[in-house]
């Protein structure tokens, strides 16, 4: 399904980034998307499970976990995996969509999760 | 056992000079105060875990520091990039350091408030101190920030939460958020108005209009506005004209979405026209524990707060021409010398990319995702453990930060100085 992501600060990022973004705890804190209740009955996909998501700038596959969040609008932790689908262009004024990237997200295909944005 | 008071956090813009730390042995046994951000980015900085290397090779400073020198000095368009982190000392000596080269200097703030410093530049920052905000503001508004999870001491220390003098705490303050979600903040807040994505202008556009007492037409005041009722935009407008201290702290949910600048600047333009009626404030929520230092520093020095290139021989400012991400993306760049961040970590994918084709110099304390892709890797002492120095609070008040253990490793003002010397010196020869 179509939507909007937010790449956003959360505090586990925080922490792990501080005990070493080269360790798993990092990774795993900004390796994953929070949905929605409501759109994940939409894509029919269990929380925990591996979603594919995709941007114009590229695609990932990510654990998803329920999100208190409005239908249609995706959360992922700032980091280098969100930073896979974040398009480079500023539109003159230096700042990337962090924000307000229109992805669509569907189950993975059996798909592993990325460590990394690395691809 | 010795207890170092008032000892200054790094980690975030708040910048919280209240820490009891327990040092023996030129060991930090216990850290008191700080959140759990703060705590653990102190025992982190007490073990850097960067190395001197080139080409992954571990080598000796000397040979670290010349293989720097050359890569910089030999590049057609090197970059400058990161400081956000670093005290000013640091920061003064890495623009030193992009003018000699004639490159161009740019910091992490033109992807975080680079877009509020521009509105800034167009419509006035009307801003007080956090120990205003504290002492005095009955009104506080957290727009498109969470600080509950960006700056977790904020709201007790600062804000919402405070005790100050006029202001005696929480019952006394009226605390507003508006964000796409409810984050933490928004769930400690009085009212939260949810907002749709992107659609910021648009209510700031109606909250001028309420405030300035204009006539707003019937479709808004039926349909309302960004996805809330009229009715919540009015009630908020009355809050802010009816307060005797407002302040608006805003933060990426409106630098880095739709609009970018131009949602600032109505913001800012909103607040300075409410002086009319009140005392009303805005404060940008700022991430990293000298980006506010980063900008004055720039300024001070070139005239200009981040994206600043030399290449003529003066300083010449470009957002969206000089700044990290789209030099990066137009594969601009042939060297860049990054200190006090992580790229890997934090910019699009495609920027990072270029990156990994050009040499990097990367000056930090520990090893991180842009330690792969670096050619020279140079360790230093972190600032506020390992160092001392100045950095600049959110709400641009300096503060001295002083070194809690000693540190086998140089200052990163030194690093810079003495890669910059080095050039120097071969250009003399
Ligand atoms: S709020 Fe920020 S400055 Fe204060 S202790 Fe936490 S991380 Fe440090």
């Amino acid at each position: 399904m179509p939507g909007i992501l937010v790449t956003v600060r959360s505090l586990d990022q925080g922490i792990q980034s501080v005990k070493g973004k080269v360790n798993p705890g990092y990774a795993c804190a900004t390796g994953g998307i929070w949905i929605s209740q409501g759109d994940l009955a939409v894509i029919d996909a269990a929380p925990g499970s591996m979603v594919r998501v995709w941007s114009t700038a590229g695609e990932v596959n990510v654990p998803c976990q329920v999100g208190d969040l409005p239908q249609g609008l995706f959360c992922m932790p700032m980091g280098p995996t969100s930073n896979t689908l974040v398009p480079a262009a500023t539109e003159g004024t230096g700042m990337p969509s962090f924000k307000g990237i229109k992805v669509t997200v569907e189950p993975s295909p059996g798909g592993e999760a990325e460590g990394s944005a690395g691809n | 056992m010795p207890v170092i008071e008032s000892v200054v956090c790094t980690f975030c813009g708040s910048l919280c000079d209240d820490l009891r730390v327990t040092v023996e042995q030129n060991r930090v046994l216990k850290v008191g105060g700080a959140c759990a951000l703060g705590r653990q980015k102190v025992f982190h900085d007490c073990e850097p875990t960067a190395v001197w290397s080139v080409e992954g090779m571990v080598v000796d400073m000397g040979t670290a520091m010349e293989e720097a020198a050359r890569v910089l000095s030999s590049a057609r368009f090197p970059l400058v990039y990161g400081l956000s982190t670093v005290s000013t000392e640091a920061q003064r000596e890495a623009v030193a350091l992009a003018e000699l080269l004639g490159g161009t200097v740019d910091t992490t703030s033109s992807h975080c408030h680079g877009p509020s410093t521009m509105a800034r530049q167009q419509a006035g920052l009307p801003t007080c101190t956090l120990g205003e905000v504290r002492n005095r503001a009955d009104l506080i508004i957290f727009w498109g920030c969470n600080p509950m999870e960006s700056s977790p001491r904020h709201l007790a220390r600062y804000s919402a939460m405070a005790k100050g003098s006029a202001v005696t705490g929480r019952g006394q303050r009226r605390v507003v958020v508006v964000d796409v979600r409810p984050t933490p903040t928004a769930k400690a807040a009085d009212e939260f108005i949810q907002i749709d994505a992107g659609r910021d202008y648009e209510a700031f556009t109606l909250l001028r209009s309420l405030i300035q007492g204009k006539a707003v037409p019937e479709d808004v005041t039926t349909t309302g506005s960004a996805g809330v009722p009229f009715e919540r935009w009015a009630r908020l407008a009355a809050l802010m004209k009816g307060c005797r201290y407002g302040v608006a702290f805003f933060g990426m949910g409106l630098t880095m979405s739709g609009g970018r600048e131009a949602n600032l600047e109505l913001l800012l333009t909103t607040v300075a026209e409410l002086n009319a009626f009140t005392r009303f404030y805005a404060i940008p929520m700022r991430g990293h524990s000298n980006v506010a230092g980063s900008e004055n520093v720039l300024a001070w020095l070139t005239g200009y707060p981040f994206a600043v290139n030399f290449s003529r021989g003066y300083p010449r400012y470009g957002p969206g021409e000089f700044t990290v991400v789209d030099l990066l993306e137009r594969g601009d760049v042939d060297a860049c010398l990054v200190v006090g961040a992580d790229p890997a970590a934090h910019l699009p994918r495609r920027c990072v990319k270029h990156l990994e084709s050009i040499p990097v110099v990367l000056v930090d304390p520990h090893v991180t995702l842009t330690t792969p892709l670096a050619r020279v890797t140079i360790p230093v002492a972190a600032g506020g453990v390992g160092a001392e120095g100045t950095f600049y609070r959110m709400d641009n008040v300096p503060l001295r930060a002083a070194a809690l253990v000693e540190s086998r490793l140089p200052t990163d003002e030194e690093v810079i100085r003495t890669i910059r010397e080095r050039i120097t010196r071969a250009q003399d020869r």
